[in-house]
């Protein structure tokens, strides 16, 4: 099995190695200015590793060598550097992990077509758009009561021993 | 009494009556039998090596003889309810409301005899086997209002509009009869996102199924010469992550501490329980039959009369059966055991050391709403702790006992019960382990 497809993980070469990055330095860019992109899904799943990346790397807000080169390169343009700064990072501040949804678009039309492409629709989460039509999660059925119960349980525990740390 | 012996098989382990007799000797028949088994055991003429084997095994006989009385006395009380309420049948108006409007239906369905289950395999399988709890609103009261639609008062120059009386929304097991004309709606484990209190009433009327087979896992597991008193089951959400039951054990398990093994065991018991698929009858009993009914167990005589005292004297006592076992229980239950999937105990703690009361908790979940055991396992290890949602702040239990098992991270106690096929090492799903022994081995006082 190719070393790409190990562990159900895909590692995408998209064209070769230069052109991989300049795609997905364009639609980084473009995810940033527009809130919501409609690719492939191919290329949406790449972008989404970055995006949440960078996302990461910003909400760090260290003035260091490292964050300055990798948002440097990533948002290029001014108005998308002060956008991550200003308005995603406080939007997913206490949003931990993953800050984008895909939605895959329908296929029926294009499936008899040898070289079709699956396209989807790539959007940051909490954007003021109307919602896409995404099946999120019940959160009333019985597993998902008890795992928010748990959660709730770990993260009361985590603040009170963060909290007994602080003090002693 | 030799017409007695005649009459039942003499194979102690054998429920099945011979069909050719009529069904008033057939009761006197097992009565009698009953009353002379129980003397015969008075009767002490045992050999010094078989004394303890023949007391067990009389003991065991003897538990068996009162669920089987039980369970003939719910017979006899069923059939002459049915009696009572069908002198000829009637019809009734049932509309049904699905998830569609284009899957509304309106039927003409028996009165008193046909049940929501019925009404949904008129409309297909798929229907009926998913769901789980019905929403009844009868619409008597609807037509007396139709007349008064909105009522336009002028009240200090503003007008005030009252709505006409709603209909009440009651919740029916699926498997009772309904007595009216109603609109029906039937619920199952995962329906809309809006629709949240549908979910809440599916949710903890699965929670009470689940308490209530816990009581019949802790008849079944431990020895008969222990005494054990269901007290209650206590109304508690979802959220805090186990069903528990509170128990009264023998006072001379004052000091016990309950193993992993047990824990283990007791699973498998419940395994063995809820693998026949039973179904949950429910019966409105009046005060004399149930107290007839539970005639030897003094919690349930006090839960009764607690009800009693709680609704009136003349109110019914709402009892549910399933396969052999019986418990009193107000609120609806789940249809039947076969939606349960997952199935474990998970604690037994002793919630105060002077009334020697226990409480013992179980975590589960539906066919419909399977997990993964990496899941799983963490919600496992939250309903090990004791759930103090309805205990008094002050209780004396003992809170830095915490009870690590010696598992390592993966081990849970449902993968205990699993079954493994043995070339592969994977799990033969919906394939669990049940225990055959009736006695609890490590319970050894």
């Amino acid at each position: 099995m190719p070393r790409g497809f190990a562990h159900g993980n895909v590692f995408r070469k998209l064209g070769g190695h230069q052109r991989r990055m300049k795609l997905l330095k364009i639609l980084v860019n473009a995810l940033i200015k527009n809130e919501r992109i409609e690719t492939t899904f191919t290329k949406a799943h790449e972008t989404q590793k970055y995006i949440h990346r960078l996302i990461d790397i910003a909400k760090q807000s260290t003035n260091d060598a490292y964050t300055k080169d990798m948002v440097g390169y990533w948002a290029d343009d001014d108005s998308n550097k002060t956008k991550l700064f200003n308005v995603l990072v406080p939007r997913f501040a206490e949003h931990s992990g993953k800050y984008t949804r895909i939605a895959m678009l329908p296929t029926w039309h294009i499936k008899d077509i040898d070289d079709h492409k699956k396209m989807a629709v790539l959007e940051l989460k909490g954007n003021p758009l109307p919602p896409l039509p995404v099946k999120e999660d019940n959160p009333h059925t019985l597993q998902n009561v008890l795992i928010a119960a748990a959660k709730n349980d770990w993260k009361a525990a985590k603040n009170t021993q963060s909290v007994s740390e602080s003090s002693s | 009494m030799i017409v007695c012996m005649l009459i039942m098989n003499l194979n102690k382990n054998s429920r099945f009556i011979s069909s050719f007799v009529k069904p008033t000797t057939r009761k006197r028949a097992f009565l009698c039998w009953n009353k002379l088994k129980t003397c015969s055991s008075n009767i002490s003429v045992y050999t010094a090596s078989h004394n303890e084997h023949r007391e067990t095994s009389l003991i065991e006989s003897r538990e068996k003889n009162e669920l089987q009385r039980r369970s003939l006395l719910f017979d006899e009380a069923k059939k002459q309810q049915l009696a009572d309420r069908v002198p000829r049948i009637e019809k009734i108006e049932v509309k049904y409301k699905g998830r569609v409007l284009t899957d509304d239906a309106v039927m003409f369905m028996n009165k008193n005899l046909s049940t929501p289950y019925h009404c949904a395999m008129h409309i297909g399988t798929g229907v009926a086997n998913s769901s789980v709890l019905a929403v009844v609103t009868p619409s008597d009261a609807q037509s007396n209002s139709t007349s008064v639609s909105k009522v336009q008062t002028s009240h200090d120059g503003e007008l005030v509009t009252t709505d006409p009386a709603k209909p009440e929304q009651l919740l029916w097991d699926i498997h009772s009869p309904l007595p009216f004309d109603c609109e029906l709606q039937l619920l199952k484990f995962t329906m809309n996102n809006t629709l949240q209190w549908q979910h809440e009433q599916v949710n903890k009327a699965y929670w009470r199924t689940c308490s209530v087979i816990l009581g019949a896992v802790v008849q079944e597991a431990f020895k008969e010469n222990q005494k054990i008193g269901l007290l209650k089951i206590p109304e508690i959400s979802v959220k805090s992550g186990a069903f528990c039951y509170d128990l009264l054990l023998d006072p001379g398990m004052r000091d016990w501490e309950a193993k992993e093994e047990d824990l283990v065991f007791m699973s498998k018991v419940a395994r063995r329980i809820i693998s026949r698929n039973l179904k949950f009858e429910k019966l409105e009993l009046e005060a004399g039959t149930a107290l007839e009914i539970f005639q030897e167990d003094e919690q349930k005589m006090n839960t009764i009369s607690e009800l009693l005292h709680k609704n009136g004297q003349d109110s019914s006592i709402p009892v549910y059966r399933f396969g052999e076992y019986m418990d009193i229980m107000e609120g609806p239950l789940i249809s039947n055991t076969a939606h349960i999937f997952h199935y474990i105990v998970t604690a037994l703690h002793q919630v105060s050391k002077e009334t020697n009361t226990w409480r013992i908790q179980g975590l589960s979940l539906p066919e419909e709403l399977k997990l993964h055991h990496s899941v799983w396992s963490v919600l496992e290890n939250r309903a090990r702790k004791l759930v103090t949602e309805d205990l008094p702040e002050n209780c004396d239990h003992d809170t830095d006992k915490s009870k690590k098992f010696n598992m390592h991270r993966y081990e849970s106690i449902e993968n205990k019960t699993k079954n493994r096929s043995k070339a592969t090492g994977q799990w033969l799903l919906k394939d669990w382990m049940t225990s055959a022994e009736k006695i609890d081995p490590t319970v050894s006082n």
